[in-house]
């Protein structure tokens, strides 16, 4: 069983991984102490429940027994505080970045009770940490160390064993008969996944049956789709609705032509959404704000007034405004320089001055650290659907420096972090993206992105999630959807 | 003197490669984006990207991160990797076979095919043969890899399911790649081949060989070829330098994990440890392999002075 994936490893370490592979592979080899569904909502997995203290900064987690690593070793307490102890000794990993900033104690209580003690409160942030923490195994993590990843010893309690990563190439997995969970009986002995950076030729590879399905973290390129003509009855093409967006950021700063939300407005009014979708995306739709249906925080009867096409109304709006036609440059990479023409021509044609500059990715994160912009495309995702990640740092966090500042939304986001309760939490997300809807600040997402993957048919358990992963650890066979 | 001459030649060569470190560490620090930013989540706070960056060793002073870099070298340790955290020379180790499997592969594709081709039409000056030798030398100095290689795949792997699309293995994982690099090659080699041919048939010696009865076919091979052997040489001497960078578009569409793919996405994550030591070995490559054509020019043609 193999399946491309258009994403290499670059590295093992399951604390430290920014590729959707190293995601894929963390759920496959370990477990989490609770397992996300992707669209805000988590169930327990490691953990049998845990309980916050009323003032959000203790979190008293109980984990399952029963539960062995792959050398045999039990799961329990000292496990999971070998984790945490790595994250808080090692505060540069991408997991503490992510979620555990605020992490500042783990204490064993008893043999499977430990305690996490927060500088903050942070629920948003620590509940889906639980979620994409893996848990190591404590005796191979203390007489290995990091040799535990570098080495490929990479001992986990997965349903699926780590068995070899050749760079550039596979990462394989057997399949693990004991796993705690009433086993493994999938339908495979060995998945491998397969990094294939082409589309074309992962697509050919698949109707030659080198490869049984294949998974494009950005989706299968739409004018590529056709190369699958004639292979109808072994690939099924499947378009999954993710929580992604991709979206356009505005410098709002004093000085810039995006400091009225008026421009803004007209900006956005005057773009065809749905033109970018049907012409250039080849699938998706329009989300006004930053949520959308697969997210915490969506609301269908949210007004998208600024997000409907209307260039009549635009020029008028801009007209009204203290716009001079100063020029501004929307900055992308390559790949969304169609895109940002596009908006050029349409901006363009109701008096704006505006290009389109491609840029190297390390040069966006360049430009877009210090704030020398006037606006940027880049697509987002919605981490496990929860809209906390990306409003806190992209939104009042202004990590992209846009210089946006609204006393509200901060107060909004604050409580969401504070508040366990997920319908509490979706009621002040949507607060917060009628807020940003309506201010067109500092970003206007431009469409939530549809992704077509492709499997083969008769293969089940490939799990192309809201969030845009895939995940693996069910993957099964049955013969009886074959074609 | 053979001695000498090759001492002097690496002598040579350590000054350019020390040259080409400054070089290296200079530009990938001038092209814009911060290696610590790269490594971490966009929403990674100015705190944590400074912290990362002197984890990297990036909030020294240049001279001192240059010193330590070039120190590490010296020693043979080409630094650990920001993005692989990993030693830079073991990933460079383990890359390194396939890209060389693969320029092998490449150029004997390509001197196969070319040769014979080059003589014949060199030979037949004026035939058939020598107009469909420049037509596949036309197409092949013509055509863009990057649309050979999917019609590669596309005819041999997806129509006729003979070979495999992507990946390595044996030998059948090499032959679409290779001939799809050593096509450009072997179109140019026919056309050196060809006119090396041409000219050296106009020469007085080889008439006068010819008089002497001398069968042609040995006249051809012993006498004439080898003398136009020598641009052919220096050509290919060229090319293997530049395939020993890797060949990043074919790489990736193939999906070999050779140098070009790993240089690409080390440029991309602003691996500076990696690019500078990817940089290094490349042109160490390319200086080991000019001093091979000379070696093997003059080996060829005793006018040829290695002084």
């Amino acid at each position: 069983m193999t399946i491309a994936f258009s994403e290499g490893l670059i590295k093992l370490d399951p604390h430290d991984q920014s590729v959707s592979t190293g995601i894929t592979m963390n759920d496959m080899v370990f477990d989490s102490l609770y397992e996300a569904d992707h669209e805000g909502g988590y169930t327990p997995r490691l953990a049998t429940g845990y309980e916050v203290s009323e003032d959000g900064l203790e979190w008293t987690i109980h984990i399952r027994e029963g539960v062995t690593f792959h050398d045999g070793e039990v799961l329990n307490a000292d496990d999971v505080v070998c984790t945490f102890q790595r994250l808080i000794d090692t505060p540069t990993l991408n997991e503490v970045i992510s979620y555990w900033t605020a992490l500042s104690a783990v204490e064993k209580i008893d043999d499977y009770t430990v305690k996490l003690t927060l500088s903050e409160p942070a629920v948003a942030a620590a509940t889906m940490g639980l979620a994409n923490t893996v848990i190591i195994p404590n005796e191979a993590y203390e007489t290995q160390g990091t040799a535990l990843f570098t080495d490929q010893i990479m001992t986990g309690s997965g349903p699926w064993i780590f068995d070899e990563w050749v760079d550039g190439q596979y990462v394989h997995f057997t399949k693990n008969e004991n796993y705690w969970n009433g086993g493994n009986d999938s339908y495979f002995d060995d998945v491998y996944i397969r990094f294939v950076a082409e589309a074309s030729t992962a697509i050919s590879a698949q109707i030659t049956g080198e490869i049984d399905g294949y998974y494009n973290v950005s989706g299968i390129p739409q004018d590529l789709i056709s190369l699958y003509g004639g292979s109808e009855n072994l690939c099924e093409l499947i378009p999954v609705p993710v929580s992604a967006i991709d979206y356009l950021g505005f410098q709002c700063g004093e000085g810039s032509a995006f400091h009225d939300a008026d421009v803004r407005r007209a900006f956005s009014m005057a773009i065809d959404r749905q033109g970018i979708i049907d012409g250039l995306l080849g699938g998706g739709a329009i989300c006004p704000g930053i949520a959308n249906n697969k997210t915490l925080g969506y609301d269908e009867s949210l007004n998208g007034e600024y997000y409907t096409y209307d260039p009549d109304k635009a020029k008028t709006l801009l007209e009204s405004t203290g716009y001079k036609g100063e020029e501004i440059t929307i900055s992308s990479v390559s790949a969304f320089n169609n895109i940002a023409l596009a908006i050029c021509d349409m901006v363009n044609a109701i008096g704006f001055n505006c290009k389109a500059e491609v840029v190297e990715a390390a040069t966006l994160a360049d430009i877009r650290s210090t704030g020398d912009y006037d606006a940027f495309i880049v697509t987002a995702f919605h981490s496990s659907g929860d809209l906390y990640q990306f409003i806190n740092w992209r939104v009042t966090g202004d990590a992209h420096h846009s210089d946006y500042k609204n006393e509200e939304l901060n107060n909004l986001v604050n409580q969401s972090n504070q508040e366990s309760d997920n319908a509490v939490r979706d009621d002040l997300f949507k607060q917060a993206n009628a807020i940003i809807a309506d201010e067109c600040a500092p970003m206007v997402s431009l469409a939530q992105l549809e992704n077509m993957q492709s499997v083969n048919y008769g293969i089940t358990g490939v799990n192309f999630l809201g969030d845009a992963f895939c995940l693996l650890k069910d993957i099964d066979y049955d013969p009886s959807l074959e074609k | 003197m053979y001695f000498r001459y090759i001492l002097r030649r690496l002598g040579q060569t350590v000054i350019v490669l020390f040259f080409i470190s400054i070089l290296a560490f200079a530009l990938i620090r001038i092209a814009p984006g911060n290696p610590a930013r790269m490594m971490l989540p966009d929403t990674a706070t100015e705190e944590q990207v400074h912290a990362k960056e002197m984890e990297m060793g990036l909030d020294k002073p240049l001279y001192i991160q240059y010193i330590k870099y070039i120190g590490g070298v010296l020693r043979g340790d080409l630094g650990t990797s920001a993005s692989y955290q990993t030693s830079v020379g073991s990933i460079i180790a383990d890359r390194f076979p396939a890209t060389l499997l693969l320029t092998a592969a490449t150029i004997l594709v390509s001197l196969l095919i070319s040769i014979p081709i080059g003589i014949i039409a060199g030979i037949r000056q004026g035939s058939m043969v020598d107009f469909l030798a420049m037509l596949f030398a036309l197409i092949g100095q013509s055509m863009s890899t990057v649309w050979l290689a999917v019609m590669m795949i596309y005819i041999f792997s997806v129509k006729l399911n003979l070979l495999p699309a992507l990946g390595m293995g044996g030998i059948k994982y090499l032959i679409l790649p290779a001939i799809t690099l050593g096509y450009p090659l072997a179109a140019q080699v026919t056309r050196m081949g060809r006119s090396g041919m041409i000219d050296v048939l106009r020469e007085d010696y080889i008439t006068a060989t010819l008089a002497k009865g001398i069968p042609e076919s040995r006249v051809y091979t012993k006498y004439a070829f080898k003398n136009a052997l020598i641009p052919i040489v220096t050509v290919v001497g060229l090319q293997v330098g530049y395939f020993l960078g890797g060949a990043v578009v074919v790489e990736t569409i193939f999906s070999w994990s050779g140098v070009g793919q790993l240089a690409n996405q080390a440029v991309g994550n602003r691996d500076y440890a990696l690019v500078q030591s990817l940089l290094l070995v490349i042109a160490a490559g390319f200086a080991l392999v000019n001093l091979i054509v000379d070696l093997i020019n003059a080996k060829i043609d005793p006018r040829i002075t290695l002084e």
